[in-house]
């Protein structure tokens, strides 16, 4: 103790570096001794964070990791191998241009039985750019002449087993493995080495042009390309906004329970002050504690997150149709979400900290609670977010993106704000009640951080799934929208995995017999109509081959809506007939003969002319309502234009529409039908769909609710522990300890739902001011589950857990 | 015009009372010289309670008379002979240290009676007097502290006594300090309590004084 | 010589209009280095605010507070906070030391948050426990320690660095008379060696070790008494009567 050495001169405030070691020292050493206090908190940013983790990995490999068709290639030439030497040759044209390609060859096989032909593909192992195309499941890959692989479809379909034998194109092979495409489960085909399957029909050659003009070719039928993938961008994004809004739920429960923290370090923190410490660095050990919560919490949560992921991942395989890397993490994904946790937790521990080192440090030692605030400026607030939020949903008018988001934002903030003076308000209004009670709201209402932030995290967690039902609800619904009406099959003759606009060319007693299958479907259905449905193609052009089957196809007309700089998104137009004009919504008796396109698209449609030229042309266009159902077409050629055009009607499909609704078993008799023609047919799907996301998003959002309603609960009765002994010394008996903290557990969840409901129905009303028959719509449970459900079973569960005798009456809280 | 204070508190008249008893137990260690007594004696209370010599001659003068004590010869008293304790001597020390002292006899102090007169008498500013008081007695204790502050750990008479003097006069100032909570709720009879001066503070060696603010509401 | 401490005048108020509390008013006080200045009054005399006015903690309604010569009027919240880690150092009643830090930890502390470097302070402390004879408690944390071991580690905390104002709150009131008396000890030892110190307290027994007590009452220095003389005068009246 030097005591008499002279003053050092003064340098800076801050103590720097070590400083700020010492204070995070110290939270963490009482986070290790008081960390019974935080386990509620750190296991609810935990569960968030393994959630958030978990789903978030499962929703990155939710698109397939390569396009099942194109692989991770940019290009794809499709060569017919109807003239070998021709073949090679521009195969050789190919790998001069482009360098490395991969070839793979198709050899359609008809099957007995099967409607549809087998596809005998060569094609090698882990190619550059089909790389992701084939594996081996099982077995090895097939060698020479006299071995084949085929896919667990192929095998179920064909009766094969691994040892078996193949041989649709007259050689048999043994089946040595089975094969699958893991970026397409359900594409099936028999694997054969290259050299040894018969001689392909077609040859897919894979490359990258990087933009280059391509060798003249003398057999390509097709060429496909993809643009940039831009799916794991958005779905990152979105897992990035989900995890903030489940964090900014969760942080607000650790806002609760920091104040609470704070408040019972509060004379130590007053202690600090008195040694010397700045309120900066004050704030920095309150703040340090949220961040080492967050920290644990985003660290085991993550690890417990990417423990659940190979379960997840194996039951996600068959949903999604491709095989998963499990070892494939979207670590940046990951790293983004364990840094949110933590900022949130480290922000949610700044309110708190900051409203400490504001205290003056004499209050602060004596241990004394700050004096509540008014709750007028909250009040306030709530009212400014609500008006603003309702005034952008409003003129959003359900389109508008940014209006949208600041609208719910905006609301979403009323919904926090509104919390303090409501219960304010419910405090009041329970100044009549029996004792217990009344102490219960009135503990509420004296500590509006903890109580308030505990309506708001109950609310938002309520908001959520009331705003889902209900927009579930609008969306599904009305028999007016949808894919299909409930009286409508739409059949169609190309092969699922083709592009729409590839048709197979079939003979005329082929279409004869398919029309038939579609006239016994119709049969089936009272009163019913079937319209057949035409695609025109280009008879100058020569047949293509079909990328999955490599059967050879036309390629229909199309129409493209611009994209990006040069590219455009293409699809098949149908041959207008009065009727199919009428169901786009467009009088046929209006439509002038000059016009070729008539369509329900509000963009500008493009035509490329393949053969004759390879400029782009704007068509003369109508536009029309379009179809109420999105599955009908929605672009026309008329017969006018067919004929400018010089352009031949194929078959492409039919629309069978019934007198009735449609059963389920109509549906599937339809199908099975379907599937013995070698066709496909597609109605109207669905309601389980809404059905299920309204349940779920209940359950969810009850679940969630309750949990954070339980936390809170448990906080604010721990620290209401000292009343309860004085209550139990001046003799109040289990049922006012019960009456407590039902009283508490209801008031709470009373406040979150009518908030929730009330905040989130209002925006939706605003959103949905138009067609506020929706609400309609909703079943009369959901309703009663939220407002009636939510705070009868928080009471219940109150009344049942509490009542327990406190463990010493004697003992005080430790300092 | 600081006073040197005797309230009836000064332990000196007490004291003489055992000084029998205290001369009997130096003897029970063995025979001792006059002289020798008196320096044991002040060393063990730690030179609190001074004792002369002549004090120390006749209480053991009174003694052998009671045959408590006996002296080894017959010589003239003086520093040089020698006392012992004779078996009755050891008794009545025995008997001495058994018995409780008077403690239940309410002893008629001098600094009470001040405060009990001066509460009846108008223009005495009570509040004023306690302090003069209550700041002696603190003085007094400052004095016994800086005694037990520089005593060596081993004096144990030192120690004790000290002790003991502090703990009575603590017990005085906080009487004082009851006193004037009893006062605060019963104004004093004078109808006019008139601003007493402000007591005139010696300046210490460190330059450091207290000033007497104004007293608002008096 | 510059006072430690100086208070000008200081008066403090609480609230004001009709519910206005006078917890000081106009009090002057100075203590010099080296000097033990006791506050006496009873509770709510305003003893304890007139400490944490010295001590920074709270600003003076009106006067001034000097420490080693500097005006703290005008100082920001962080220049009062390095003051009082570089200058004062409290000592509280029965709540000195933080839960969760050791013995040393403790110590350390101030000059931890001054920016000493971990080690430097560590060392600093080893050395003030050393002084105050807990070196074998260095690793204890204060739940482990006697409520006198907890005292005399706030005092060495108090006290490390380069700091010379020591204010007391009834820094022995929850303690034995024993333990009590040790940590006032200890505070006397602080004194001798150069620092200044402000002991708040009630109690006659404790203000009895300070130099110099000043009498408090509803927030005015009423009084205050002599240094004590030597223990010759205590020689001198119990030999003969006084005046």
């Amino acid at each position: 103790m030097t005591v008499a050495a002279p003053l050092r001169p003064v340098a800076r405030a801050e103590g720097g570096l070590p400083a700020r070691r010492a204070m995070v020292r110290w939270a963490w050493r009482m986070l290790r001794r008081e960390w019974r206090s935080q386990i509620l908190v750190t296991l609810l940013l935990l569960v968030a964070v393994a959630v958030a983790v978990c789903g978030g990995t499962a929703l990155y490999h939710a698109p397939p990791p390569a396009d099942p068709t194109l692989g991770t290639a940019r290009d794809v030439w499709v060569l017919n191998g109807q003239d070998p030497p021709a073949m090679t040759a521009d195969i050789t044209a190919l790998r001069r241009a482009y360098g490395t390609v991969d070839m793979v060859g198709h050899t359609p096989e008809r099957a007995p039985g099967l409607a549809r032909p087998v596809d005998y593909r060569a094609q090698p192992l882990g190619g550059t750019h089909t790389g992701h195309l084939l594996a081996i499941h099982r077995g090895r890959y097939p060698s020479g002449a006299t071995e084949a692989a085929v896919t667990t479809g192929t095998a179920k379909l064909l009766g094969l087993r691994l040892g078996g034998s193949i041989a649709l194109d007259g050689h048999p092979r043994t089946i040595v493995g089975i094969a699958e495409n893991p970026s397409d489960l359900t594409d099936d085909f028999v694997l054969v080495a290259p050299a040894g399957g018969p001689p392909p029909r077609s040859v897919s050659v894979f490359g990258d042009r990087h933009g280059r003009e391509g060798p003249r070719l003398t057999t390509v039928s097709q060429r496909l390309g993809q643009g940039g993938n831009t799916d794991q961008v958005v779905i990152t994004a979105l897992v990035l906004a989900a995890t903030t809004v489940l964090l900014l739920l969760v942080a607000f429960v650790a806002a609760a329970g920091f104040a609470v923290l704070a408040r019972r370090r509060l004379r130590q923190l007053g202690m600090l002050a008195a040694i010397g410490a700045t309120a900066r660095q004050v704030r920095l050990v309150v703040t340090a504690t949220g961040l080492l919560v967050g920290t644990v919490a985003a660290g085991v949560g993550a690890t417990v997150g990417l423990l659940f992921w190979p379960l997840a991942a194996g039951r996600l395989e068959p949903t999604i149709g491709h095989r998963i890397d499990r070892f494939d993490l979207p670590w940046p994904l990951i790293a983004a979400i364990v840094v949110l946790a933590m900022a949130m937790s480290a922000a949610a521990a700044w309110w708190p900290a900051w409203a400490v080192s504001r205290l003056p440090v004499t209050l602060a030692l004596s241990g004394r609670p700050p004096a509540p605030r008014s709750t007028h400026r909250p009040a306030a607030l709530a009212a400014v977010g609500l008006a603003v939020g309702l005034g952008c949903l409003a003129t959003s008018d359900r389109r508008n993106p940014i209006l949208i988001v600041v609208g719910t934002v905006a609301t979403a903030l009323a919904i926090l704000f509104a919390g303090p003076p409501a219960i304010r308000l419910l405090a009041a209004a329970g100044a009549r009640t029996p004792v217990a009670a009344r102490l219960a709201l009135r503990d509420l209402a004296r500590h509006p951080a903890r109580s308030g932030a505990a309506v708001a995290a109950i609310s938002l967690a309520l908001a959520i799934p009331v705003a889902a039902v209900v927009v579930a609800t609008a969306a599904q619904a009305t028999p007016a929208t949808g894919n299909l009406s409930d009286r409508q099959v739409l059949v169609r003759i190309p092969q699922p995995g083709d592009p729409p606009a590839l048709v197979p060319i079939s003979s005329a007693s082929r279409l004869r017999e398919l029309a038939d299958r579609v006239g016994e479907m119709a049969a089936a259905l009272p009163a019913s109509t079937v319209l057949p449905l035409d695609l025109a193609y280009d008879p100058a052009a020569p047949p293509e081959l079909s990328p999955t089957t490599g059967q050879p196809v036309r390629h229909a007309q199309e129409l493209g809506s611009a994209r990006g700089d040069s590219e455009f998104a293409m699809a098949p137009a149908y041959v207008a007939s009065p009727a199919l004009l009428r169901l786009a919504g467009a009088d046929p008796a209006a439509i002038p003969r000059s016009v070729d396109v008539v369509t329900g698209q509000a963009r500008s449609l493009v035509m490329f002319a393949p053969t004759r030229t390879r400029d782009l042309e704007h068509p003369p266009t109508v536009r029309v309502p379009g179809p109420r159902y999105t599955s009908l077409p929605d672009t026309l050629l008329t017969v006018g234009g067919l004929a400018r055009r010089q352009l031949v009607p194929v078959r492409a499909g039919w629309l069978i529409e019934s007198g009735q609704h449609l059963t389920g078993p109509q549906v599937a008799a339809a199908r099975r039908i379907a599937a013995r023609a070698g066709l496909t047919i597609e109605s109207r799907d669905g309601q389980a769909a809404v059905q299920t996301v309204r349940a779920s998003a209940t359950a969810g959002g009850l679940v969630l609710a309750l949990a954070v309603l339980a936390m809170t609960v448990g906080l604010i009765r721990s620290e209401g522990a000292a009343d309860l002994r004085t209550l139990t010394a001046t003799g109040a008996d289990a049922g006012i300890r019960r009456t407590l903290t039902a009283a508490t557990a209801g008031g709470l969840a009373l406040l979150g739902v009518l908030l929730g409901t009330f905040g989130a129905g209002l925006g939706l009303v605003a959103v949905y001011r138009s067609d506020l028959a929706a609400f309609g719509h909703v079943p009369a449970i959901y309703p009663l589950i939220f407002l009636v459900g939510v705070p009868s079973a928080a009471t219940a569960a109150g009344w049942l857990l509490a009542g327990r005798e406190p463990a010493s009456i004697a003992r005080r809280m430790p300092q | 015009m600081y006073t040197e204070y005797d309230t009836g508190y000064s332990p000196t008249g007490r004291v003489l009372m055992s000084v029998r008893h205290a001369l009997l137990a130096l003897l029970s260690e063995g025979p001792k010289y006059g002289l020798q007594l008196r320096q044991e004696f002040e060393a063990r209370t730690g030179e609190v309670w001074p004792l002369n010599v002549g004090q120390v001659y006749t209480t053991m003068q009174r003694l052998e008379r009671d045959g408590l004590v006996a002296s080894d010869d017959g010589e003239e008293p003086g520093p040089q002979k020698s006392f012992r304790i004779t078996p009755e001597g050891g008794a009545e020390l025995a008997a001495w240290l058994a018995t409780p002292p008077a403690a239940d006899v309410p002893p008629r102090d001098e600094l009470v009676i001040k405060v009990l007169v001066a509460t009846r008498l108008p223009g005495v500013d009570v509040i004023q007097l306690l302090q003069t008081h209550r700041r002696h007695l603190i003085e007094t204790m400052s004095r016994y502290t800086r005694l037990k502050e520089d005593a060596a750990e081993d004096d144990l008479g030192l120690l004790l006594v000290t002790d003991a003097e502090i703990f009575r006069l603590e017990a005085f100032v906080r009487w004082l300090d009851t006193a004037q909570a009893r006062l605060r709720h019963r104004p004093p009879p004078a109808a006019d309590p008139a601003p007493t001066p402000a007591s005139t503070l010696a300046p210490t060696p460190a330059s450091t004084r207290t000033r007497r603010g104004a007293r608002a509401g008096r | 010589m510059t006072p430690v401490l100086e208070l000008r005048a200081v008066t403090k108020v609480y609230g004001s209009g009709a519910v206005a509390v006078h917890a000081l008013t106009g009090v002057d006080l100075s203590v010099n280095a080296g000097e033990m200045v006791a506050v006496m009054g009873p509770s709510g005399s305003g003893k304890s605010t007139l400490l944490t006015i010295a001590g920074s903690l709270e600003q003076p309604t009106t006067g001034d507070v000097l420490v080693e010569g500097t005006p703290l009027a005008g100082m920001s919240a962080a220049d009062r906070a390095r003051l009082r880690r570089r200058h004062v150092g409290f000592v509280f009643q029965d709540f000195n030391l933080l839960p969760g830090l050791t013995a040393t930890e403790n110590i350390s502390l101030p000059l931890e948050l001054d920016g000493v470097r971990a080690r430097a302070a560590t060392a600093a402390a080893r050395r003030a426990l050393d002084e105050l004879g807990l070196a074998d408690r260095a690793g204890a944390y204060p739940d482990e320690l006697s409520g006198g071991q907890r005292q005399r580690i706030a005092i060495g905390r108090a006290l490390v660095g380069e700091r010379r104002l020591l204010l007391a709150d009834e820094p022995s009131g929850a303690l034995d008379t024993q333990a009590g008396e040790s940590v006032m000890r200890l505070l006397r030892d602080a004194c001798k060696r150069g620092a200044a110190a402000v002991l708040a307290t009630h109690d006659a027994q404790l203000a009895a070790w300070a130099d110099r007590v000043v009498f408090v009452r509803d927030g005015v220095a009423v009084d205050q008494s002599r240094p004590p003389a030597g223990p010759e005068s205590l020689l001198a009246a119990g030999t003969e009567p006084s005046r």
